[in-house]
């Protein structure tokens, strides 16, 4: 129900109890004090013509009784009906003949009996039926007017109260409606009009307050949004900074690491790597049970290339000799540079020892080819000492020095050769 | 000088007989205001017809009229039969004129639908009377009730002949005591509810009578005056109003007789 109807509700309210007064009390009493006031005209009347009738009726003189009452009869014409006069015993004593007389709505009729009283000696009564109908539809008239006037100004009275309310609640409300509403939606438009001095105009107040506040919080959100946005970028920046400085020192420690690990020059594992992987390969050797060739290969000539040459042409030829050895060996061998001119190569899960040697030929024979890169006179060859686990050795330094020993031995035989650390 | 004084000794009589306004006094049977016009167009008549002054004198009642004549204070009177005995014995009035068509009966009714159709059934019974010294009415019917019937009743005197009949009419009495004029005034439906079970003898009806002192030239033209008045129809309509309906001479031989019935016993003063 809406807001207006329940505003209305108590003017029907009244009207009903109103009207029901008006229905069950009012009306019915405006009859009922006619009715009373009928009748007591009738007592005057009647009793101003006692002192007649009682003479007349002590005298038996019917003449007389009879022309007061027929004059009172035609008197009072259409008003009066069934006019009857009965003595002490209750036996009719005027009319003589009585009309036929039309007795049709009893509504509009009033009975009415007057005893004819000498003292306290009653010597008859007189009975007649009021007929009132003028007077009745009179008051019917008064009250339905009445009625009228009251629907009437009921209904102009809730006209004018919606109309009203219209103009000091359901308005200012739905204002405040739309304007909540838009505010929800984030629009802060224009403030209401506070004009009034109840408790719309309070709300409305309230309203406006709270939209400022709104309007004011907002701003402080944005700004602090706007800054937090800011911070956010400066922070991804940092971020991206960091990260950049990360990788750059990731990249410092690789090849730091790297460094530690591998021959600056030749990219190859340096003899710490070697050492790191040596138990590795090992263990790994001894748990599938295969042999491991150990190979170390020494540049023949080089150290004249040095002397001979710079530093550049000293490297270029290292660079080119290690390539060439490094293609001979397999992808799961491990090639490494321990020296100048040195190299030790690691070869897990050899079959044989004739393979080792096969591989041991393929690279002196690389070796020995002239080098491209630069511009050498010198030629160079290799000379390799093959050692072997766990034949030679279980330990890994002793395979090394056994490698060593083996390799002394083919220069000393006279370079571009292989020797077994075994005398084999 | 004796021809001027006898002329104007004549000339006052004249003029005395001219002067005069002769009373005349109506019993009243009816209230003045009806006594008046019934009688003031005749008295109008009179008065052109004559050339005398005729005055009309009222009576409160019966007995104040009986004292006014008996006083001899009417010049000319209209009174019932035993009234005009006791005036002409007292005073010497003497009748005129009288109804000469009809005569006055009392009639004694009863309800029609009633078992009575003697008076001998009327023993014991409340009988209804206008008042005790009605002539016809009352005076009558008792007198013969009391002389010729041997019975007993209960008079109850009701005022008015209209009201007798209300009387019998209502059960109040057994029968009432009336005259054939007021009877038959009496609605039809009254009427054709009351059976007359006795009427009285006949009695001459009321005369107009003048006291002796009126000059009798005067009595003479009031008399011829009626008289001419009774011969047209306008004229009988009016006398019909006293009642008269037929006027003509009355004398005292008339009502004399009335003594006999010695109704002074019923009389009640």
């Amino acid at each position: 129900m809406g807001i207006q109807a329940k505003l209305i509700l108590p003017i029907l309210v009244a009207f009903l109890v109103f009207a029901s007064a008006i229905h069950f009390y009012w009306s019915p009493s405006q009859f009922q004090n006619e009715r009373q006031s009928l009748i007591q005209q009738l007592h005057r009347e009647f009793s101003a013509l006692d002192s007649g009738l009682i003479r007349n009726l002590l005298e038996n003189d019917f003449s007389a009784l009879y022309a007061t009452l027929k004059d009172q009869d035609e008197f009072n014409g259409d008003s009066w009906l069934q006019l009857t006069l009965y003595n002490a015993k209750g036996k009719r004593l005027y009319p003589l003949f009585p009309l036929e007389e039309n007795v049709d709505n009893s509504d509009y009729l009033i009975p009415y009996s007057h005893p004819i009283m000498l003292q306290d000696v009653q010597l008859g009564h007189i009975e007649l039926k009021l007929d009132w109908r003028e007077k009745f539809n009179e008051i019917q008239q008064r009250i339905h007017t009445l009625g009228l006037y009251l629907v009437l100004t009921i209904s102009l009275l809730v006209l004018f109260v919606i109309s009203w309310q219209k103009r000091i609640i359901i308005s200012p409300l739905r204002n405040l409606q739309k304007a909540s509403e838009k505010m929800a939606e984030g629009e802060y438009e224009s403030a209401l009009p506070e004009s009034a001095q109840d408790e719309i105009g309070s709300l409305t107040r309230s309203f406006n307050r709270m939209r400022e506040k709104v309007i004011s919080s907002q701003e402080k959100l944005t700004k602090a949004h706007r800054a937090t946005q800011q911070a956010f970028e400066q922070i991804a920046l940092k971020n991206t900074q960091l990260q950049d400085e990360i990788s750059q020192r990731q990249l410092i420690q690789e090849q730091l690491n790297k460094m530690a690990l591998y021959d600056q020059l030749t990219a190859l594992p340096n003899r710490y790597m070697l050492q790191n992987e040596a138990n590795r390969i090992l263990a790994s050797a001894k748990r599938f049970g295969h042999l491991v060739g150990f190979m170390f290969v020494d540049l023949d000539g080089f150290k004249a290339v040095n002397d001979n040459h710079n530093h550049e042409t000293g490297d270029a030829v290292l660079i080119e000799m290690s390539l060439r050895i490094a293609a001979e060996v397999r992808d799961i061998d491990m090639l490494c540079r321990v020296g100048g001119d040195e190299f030790i190569i690691i070869l897990p899960s050899s079959n044989s020892l004739y393979n080792l040697e096969n591989i041991a030929l393929r690279i002196l024979s690389a070796v020995r080819k002239p080098i491209t890169s630069v511009k050498i006179d010198e030629a160079l060859s290799a000379s390799i000492g093959i050692s072997v686990y766990p034949a030679d050795s279980t330990n890994f330094e002793r395979l090394i020095e056994l490698a060593d020993a083996a390799m002394y031995r083919a220069k000393k035989a006279g370079k571009d050769r292989y020797a077994h650390s075994t005398s084999l | 000088m004796l021809l001027l004084s006898a002329l104007s000794s004549l000339s006052w009589v004249n003029l005395q007989a001219q002067d005069t306004t002769y009373t005349i006094g109506i019993v009243p049977q009816f209230e003045a205001k009806k006594l008046r016009g019934i009688w003031q167009p005749i008295i109008n008549y009179l008065e052109q017809e004559t050339g005398h002054q005729f005055r009309i004198e009222g009576s409160p009642s019966i007995p104040d009229f009986e004292n006014q004549f008996l006083r001899g204070e009417f010049d000319f009177t209209y009174m019932n039969p035993l009234h005009m005995i006791s005036a002409y014995e007292n005073n010497s009035y003497a009748p005129l004129l009288r109804d000469i068509d009809k005569l006055l009966h009392g009639v004694l009714v009863v309800k029609a639908d009633s078992s009575i159709t003697k008076i001998a059934q009327l023993d014991g019974s409340i009988v209804a009377f206008p008042s005790p010294n009605a002539l016809g009415a009352s005076l009558l019917i008792r007198q013969e009730l009391e002389d010729n019937y041997a019975i007993r009743i209960y008079p109850r005197y009701v005022k008015t002949h209209d009201s007798v009949y209300l009387n019998v009419l209502l059960g109040e009495a057994a029968a009432g005591g009336g005259v054939e004029k007021t009877l038959n005034r009496q609605p039809a439906q009254y009427q054709q509810a009351l059976r007359i079970i006795h009427t009285t003898q006949g009695v001459a009806p009321h005369p107009i009578a003048a006291h002796p002192r009126v000059p009798a030239e005067v009595v003479e033209s009031v008399k011829a005056a009626l008289l001419k008045l009774g011969s047209n129809a306008e004229g009988k309509a009016l006398l019909a109003k006293i009642p008269i309906s037929r006027i003509g001479p009355a004398t005292i031989q008339d009502y004399l007789p009335l003594k006999q019935l010695q109704l002074d016993r019923f009389y009640v003063r």
